[in-house]
């Protein structure tokens, strides 16, 4: 008797192996893809939230505020000038280096209504937008 | 021999079957959970909406109405072309709630605060209650 397998069963158990490596693989990456926007979009929601919050207690020093409460590191002052915060690839507020994620922000203070007004310009990863125009909203100092 | 070819078929296409109702179940729940997540920042982003109609509503009644008003009245504030209602709730407190629907759920904050009456042109606000609801 004739053993082992022929050219079909051998060309049918490959295409078999394939699809099903197609399909683990496919799915593999698309998880892998939801689970980083998935984290990526809980860590910016944190992240928008605790500058809203901080904002409304202090909206004159929240800068400060939001470094010390997130920075262990920081001590020294926030430099006005530069309208940014930047965040390494754990979404850990940093104060020097590249960082992975940028948050930018315009903030000010209008002298004829007497109030602060912070917007969340655009929050980037790289050269890819992850959120842009968050509006904080204006408000006064010492409520 | 007996032929099993048929048997082989049978366990083949079970098994692949099974790999792909996994591979379906677990991209669902991955899927299911990332919506949750989408879901989560949709309301962060409808609260924070809700917010900042507060901080001008507010600001409005500080910039406008609080030099000369009965506090009798309910005050009425204008803001994005809609009226939102201040009242007074006598010992220089006032109360309002500012409400907004997002797919049948209605968000709600509720704003209560204190005017203390230093001098004519200076006054001191203070927030006593900053409450939100469902968001």
């Amino acid at each position: 008797m004739k053993k082992g397998f022929t050219l079909v069963e051998v060309v049918t158990a490959l295409a078999i192996m394939a699809i099903v490596g197609l399909i683990i693989s496919s799915v593999y990456i698309s998880i892998v893809k939801f689970e980083v926007s998935k984290r990526e979009k809980n860590e910016l929601k944190s992240i928008i939230s605790n500058i809203h919050e901080i904002y409304l207690a202090d909206p004159e020093n929240w800068q400060k505020e939001y470094y010390r409460s997130y920075n262990q590191y920081f001590a020294g002052p926030v430099i006005a000038d530069d309208q940014r915060l930047i965040y390494d690839r754990d979404f850990s507020l940093i104060t020097t280096g590249g960082g992975s994620y940028v948050l930018y922000y315009d903030y000010g203070y209008n002298d004829n209504d007497e109030v602060y007004v912070l917007t969340i310009t655009k929050i980037v990863k790289g050269n890819k937008e992850l959120v842009s125009d968050i509006y904080l909203g204006r408000w006064k100092k010492g409520c | 021999m007996k032929n099993n070819k048929g048997a082989v078929l049978v366990i083949t296409s079970i098994l692949l079957s099974m790999i792909t109702l996994l591979a379906i179940l677990a991209f669902s729940l991955f899927y299911y959970n990332y919506i949750k997540i989408d879901r989560s920042y949709k309301r962060m982003r409808n609260r924070l909406d809700l917010e900042t109609i507060a901080q001008e509503v507010f600001i409005q009644f500080t910039k406008n109405v609080a030099g000369g008003y009965n506090p009798d009245d309910v005050i009425i504030v204008y803001y994005d072309d809609r009226e939102y209602e201040i009242i007074y709730n006598g010992d220089d407190i006032y109360e309002y709630a500012i409400e907004k629907e997002y797919r049948n759920i209605t968000y709600r904050i509720q704003v209560k605060f204190k005017v203390n009456v230093i001098s004519e042109e200076k006054k001191e606000y203070l927030i006593l209650q900053w409450e939100i609801a469902n968001a």
